[in-house]
C-alpha cells in the first residue's frame, strides 16, 4: 500500500473491504448498524474532499451511518422498547435452572433463546407483541392469544421453528428452517 | 392404577389443573398455554376435582409454594375428562390424550394428562397445547376464592393468601 496514504484513509479502506474470515463474527446489532443500508440516500454531513480517491461517498456514508446508529444504541436515557423489554424478559430465563418450575421442567434451551430473540428482532409494525412462553422441554415459544388469532411458536434449539396458528376459522401447523430472516409463510399468519 | 387411587379416572369427572403465578401468567394477567407444556414430556399434573377432599387440595398447594417465595396460586383451569379424553390432533381419528389416576399417599386424588402415541409430528405438541387450552375454558381462570365456595382459600396459610 502506499506510504502516502494516512492513518485515516487506511482506517476507511478497510471500512469498504469485505470481512475477513480469519476475523470473528460481528455480533448480529452491531453488525445491523454498520451495515450500509438498501435504498439509503446518499446524504453525507461531511463533505468529501479530494484527499484520496479511496474516499468514496460510501465509505464516508459507512462510517458516519455507523457512529450515528450507534449513538442511538448507546443512548442511555431513552427508554427500553417493547421488543427489548420483550427480549430481555426471555433473555432472563437463561438463568434459571432444570426443574426451575417445581415440576420437573428441563433447563432453559440457550439455542432456543438464541433463535427466539433473533426471531422478535425482525418483527415490523404489522406483528403484535406475543408473550413468551418457557416450555417444560426448556424450548422458548411466542405465543398470541386473541379471539381472532391463535398463534404458538416453538423455536426448536436446531434452529427450526414448530408452529400453530389459528387464525379465523382456519388452522395451520409445519415446522420450518429459520434462516434468520421473517419466513413470508409466518409473516403472513401472525400478522395483523 | 396407583395403590392410593380409589378407581380409574371416569369421563364423567371433573378435573382441575392449579395454575401459579408467574410461572403460568403472562403479562398481561392471562394463564399460557405453556401450562400444559408438561403433557408431551413425562406428564401434566391434574387433581380429580370429584374426589379431592379440601384437605388435600389445601395440602398440594401449600407444599407447591414451600420456599418459592415468589409464587402464589391464582386459581385453577376446569375442564371434565370425557372433554379431554376426546382431543385429538391433525387428521387422525385418534385419542391424543391419556388420563392417568397417578394419586400418592399425600394426594390419592393427582393424575396426570399424557399425549398418546397418535401424537408424532413436531408441531402436534403445539396443537396439543392450543386443544388443552381451549378445552379448559379457553383459560378462563375459576379465582380462589370462587373455587369451592372459597374452601381451599380459607385455609390457606395468611402468608400463601398475602402473595396473591
Amino acid at each position: 500500500m502506499s506510504t502516502s496514504l494516512g492513518t485515516a484513509a487506511i482506517a476507511a479502506a478497510f471500512m469498504v473491504m469485505p470481512p475477513s474470515p480469519s476475523v470473528s463474527a460481528i455480533p448480529s446489532l452491531l453488525e445491523a448498524v454498520a451495515r450500509p443500508l438498501p435504498n439509503e440516500p446518499a446524504t453525507n454531513p461531511i463533505p468529501t474532499t479530494s484527499h484520496s480517491s479511496i474516499f468514496t461517498d460510501r465509505a464516508f456514508t459507512t462510517l458516519t451511518k455507523t457512529s450515528l446508529d450507534l449513538g442511538q444504541y448507546l443512548d442511555t436515557n431513552r427508554p427500553t422498547t417493547p421488543l427489548e423489554s420483550l427480549i430481555g424478559e426471555i433473555r432472563e430465563w437463561n438463568l434459571l435452572e432444570a426443574d426451575w418450575d417445581g415440576e420437573g421442567a428441563q433447563a432453559p434451551s440457550q439455542a432456543s433463546i438464541r433463535c427466539a430473540t433473533e426471531f422478535i428482532r425482525l418483527f415490523d409494525q404489522t406483528i403484535s407483541l406475543p408473550e413468551p412462553m418457557l416450555l417444560n422441554s426448556g424450548n422458548i415459544s411466542l405465543l398470541w392469544s386473541a379471539p381472532e388469532l391463535y398463534a404458538d411458536l416453538e423455536f426448536l434449539p436446531d434452529r427450526r421453528i414448530a408452529y400453530f396458528v389459528k387464525k379465523s376459522a382456519d388452522k395451520h401447523k409445519g415446522v420450518l428452517a429459520f434462516e434468520a430472516t421473517m419466513s413470508p409463510v409466518l409473516k403472513a399468519l401472525i400478522s395483523s | 392404577m396407583s395403590e392410593y387411587s380409589p378407581t380409574p379416572i371416569r369421563d364423567t369427572e371433573r378435573l382441575t389443573r392449579f395454575v401459579f403465578s408467574p410461572i403460568h401468567i403472562g403479562k398481561s394477567g392471562k394463564v399460557k398455554s405453556s401450562v400444559f407444556s408438561h403433557v408431551t414430556e413425562k406428564g401434566c399434573s391434574i387433581q380429580r376435582d370429584s374426589i379431592a377432599t379440601n384437605d388435600e387440595m389445601v395440602a398440594f398447594v401449600t407444599s407447591f409454594l414451600a420456599g418459592k417465595e415468589d409464587r402464589s396460586w391464582v386459581g385453577v383451569l376446569s375442564a371434565k375428562t370425557g372433554t379431554i379424553r376426546s382431543l385429538k390432533v391433525g387428521e387422525t381419528a385418534h385419542r391424543a390424550i391419556c388420563a392417568y389416576d397417578t394419586g400418592n399417599e399425600n394426594n390419592p386424588a393427582h393424575g396426570e394428562l399424557c399425549q398418546s402415541q397418535y401424537v408424532i409430528e413436531e408441531a402436534d405438541r403445539n396443537e396439543l397445547r392450543a386443544n388443552l387450552f381451549f378445552s379448559f375454558g379457553e383459560g378462563a381462570i375459576i379465582a380462589p376464592k370462587q373455587y369451592r365456595n372459597a374452601d381451599i382459600w380459607n385455609c390457606l396459610p395468611a402468608g400463601l393468601q398475602l402473595r396473591a
